[in-house]
């Protein structure tokens, strides 16, 4: 298995407040990898430098291969197109209608008739599975389920190799999120995606992910759910051995699809 | 690149599909499948480099009615995400364009009329609570109205200074040009003092206020409605107008007049500035000339509208936040609303304001 995203000795600091120390991190092509952590351990941040978004004091960020700061734009706008985001509220484009904004990526990135990118687009809001209706709706007329679809439906516009996942099932009923747990193997199997997913979501950690990520100590600690759940950091057996997980545990629903 | 090759035999039409069908080609690709007139019945597909769902979903759109060869599993498995027929965007029937027209008019009217009850019945319901604790005091939120009179009065002063200063140095010395023609140089000051005091005082500081205040009303009041914060308040038994809007409205009701006050002061020295600059009269003369123009009656009726522009303008700013819907993206536009319908408003006002007082000779 290759590496499609790897993050080395990654420092970032706020001030006098260090959030991660030395952190290394890697994604590997087709899994999906949960990143867990307390609030405020710095996952949102680690998300933002992954992306690009938040420069590191110091460490590197390489996707497929290239060292991210040395890329020139065009580079960029290429890795752009590589990986898709689904924001924690969606961030749909409020001024556009869900359509408009599945179109908008492929209208930048691809010279297709608008008929044929509007047609391309419906496709990806069946794929996530809304339907057709949805497509003129705006995004404040969206219940919270149906805008992370959306959300990510925009996200698979440019048919992307890496999706990014900011707690895609936080605010979600069970049913919409086991219905969305399902829709991101589909997804993963079909697609061949490699995917990061940030989530408080012990069910989809347990049903979703190959392997989990947790922030600790501003570092992360790699392993399958049965591996970090016989780790002896407090931390992680806080988190792996509460209540709440062995609630989870009871009823025992393993991963069969497996990394690709 | 080549995406379609033409493999046709005599006994059946064949294309082979070759290089990779990704989104970033599906452009090149649809005008490759356009240059091959023919429909093939037989696809092979030993040769297609990678597929995306871009180029399962063209594929589809083609070459939905011939049989496919040599696809991997995988390739297969995303042929088969992509559904069988082409949906289409659902669109909504609209009535021909004169229907449309008349019935865009009849909305705004029934709008408008909508617009102007809710409005004052909003007042009404503001003076209700304003008229209920008229009689305990206590129940005014005093910090609220200091810090609204901080920020809406003190705060204000530098603009609203200069705003007077400025407009009427404008009035004296477009009149001064004018009137020099024939020699009356001396009513420069009139015309300067007559305006500022009636009308150019008062209604600037409106319009500078609307923009300046108003729009922080609305905004604010705004922001908390979408966040559910005014949800919160009620849950609490907090009543939000009595919160929100009493208090906005009694410290408006006091900066507006006192800003009015402090406009006129600042441009009767603007004009003096003038008069000495460009009449070459001394300050003495013109002050005198001041006394000479300037009545009570001329001072209070422009500082009477003070009071009833303050009025306003808190009403409808607060009035647009109050009724604020949706998501963020609305609150720009319901601040420009509330800023607009109140100068408007305000100059609405002010004309009637100046049909009474003709008719009552002052």
């Amino acid at each position: 298995m290759a590496a499609v995203i790897e993050a080395h000795d990654i420092v970032n600091k706020f001030g006098t407040q260090v959030v991660h120390d030395g952190l290394d991190l890697t994604l590997q092509k087709g899994e999906i990898l949960g990143l867990v952590g307390g609030s405020g351990s710095g996952k949102s941040v680690l998300l933002r430098t992954l992306l690009g978004l938040h420069k590191p004091n110091t460490g590197s960020v390489i996707v497929g291969g290239t060292d991210v700061s040395d890329m020139d734009d065009a580079q960029k706008k290429e890795m752009a197109k590589k990986w898709g985001v689904l924001f924690q509220d969606g961030a749909l484009f409020s001024g556009f209608n869900v359509l408009d904004n599945i179109c908008l990526p492929l209208r930048e990135h691809t010279d297709l008739a608008d008929k044929d990118i509007q047609s391309l687009a419906l496709f990806k809001l069946h794929a996530v599975g809304l339907k057709p209706e949805t497509a003129t709706k705006k995004p404040n007329e969206l219940s919270g389920g149906m805008a992370k679809r959306a959300g990510i439906a925009r996200s698979l516009a440019l048919d992307p190799e890496i999706l990014f996942l900011d707690e895609p099932t936080a605010g979600l009923d069970p049913v919409a999120a086991a219905a969305f747990d399902e829709l991101i193997l589909q997804l993963r199997r079909v697609l061949e995606l490699s995917v990061l997913i940030i989530t408080h979501d012990l069910d989809t950690l347990v049903d979703v992910c190959d392997r989990i990520a947790m922030i600790v100590d501003k570092k992360i600690v790699t392993g399958t759910v049965a591996e970090m759940m016989k780790m002896d950091h407090p931390q992680i057996k806080e988190y792996f051995r509460g209540s709440r997980m062995r609630a989870v545990q009871r009823e025992p629903q393993h991963n069969t699809t497996g990394a690709a | 690149m080549e995406f379609l090759e033409d493999r046709t035999s005599q006994s059946r039409s064949t294309l082979a599909l070759k290089g990779d069908w990704t989104v970033g080609n599906a452009a090149a690709i649809e005008a490759a499948v356009h240059s091959h007139e023919t429909k093939p019945t037989e696809i092979d597909a030993s040769g297609l480099g990678k597929l995306d769902t871009a180029g399962a979903w063209l594929i589809q759109k083609y070459f939905a009615k011939a049989k496919i060869e040599n696809m991997s599993d995988r390739q297969k498995a995303l042929m088969e995400f992509v559904p069988d027929d082409q949906q289409s965007v659902p669109t909504a029937k609209e009535p021909p364009a004169a229907v449309a027209f008349f019935v865009k008019i009849g909305k705004r009217t029934t709008g408008g009329i909508t617009f102007l009850a809710d409005l004052f019945s909003f007042m009404g319901e503001v003076f209700l609570r304003v008229f209920r604790n008229i009689g305990n005091p206590s129940h005014f939120r005093l910090a609220a109205i200091t810090r609204h009179i901080h920020e809406t009065g003190v705060q204000a002063l530098p603009i609203i200074g200069l705003l007077g200063f400025g407009i009427s140095m404008v009035i004296s010395y477009q009149g001064a040009t004018q009137l020099q023609k024939f020699g009356a140089d001396i009513f420069t000051i009139d015309l300067t003092v007559i305006s500022l005091l009636r009308e150019m005082a008062v209604l600037t500081t409106a319009i500078m206020f609307a923009g300046r205040s108003g729009s922080a009303f609305a905004a604010e009041i705004g922001v908390m409605k979408m966040r559910g914060e005014i949800d919160a308040l009620k849950t609490m038994g907090l009543d939000p107008i009595e919160t929100l809007v009493v208090p906005r409205l009694l410290a408006l009701l006091v900066t507006l007049p006192a800003l009015t006050f402090f406009a006129t002061v600042v441009g009767l020295v603007g004009c003096g500035f003038m008069a000495v600059l460009q009449l070459d009269l001394s300050v003495h003369s013109y002050l005198a000339r001041v006394h000479e123009v300037a009545t009570p009656t001329m001072f209070f009726i422009g500082m009477i509208k003070a009071p009833i522009f303050a009025l306003l303008i808190t009403a409808i700013c607060a009035y647009q936040g109050i009724n604020a819907q949706g998501s963020a993206e609305n609150v720009g536009k319901l601040t420009t609303l509330a800023v607009v319908q109140s100068i408007f408003l305000v100059i609405m006002a002010d004309a009637l304001f100046s049909i009474i007082f003709a008719e009552m000779d002052l």
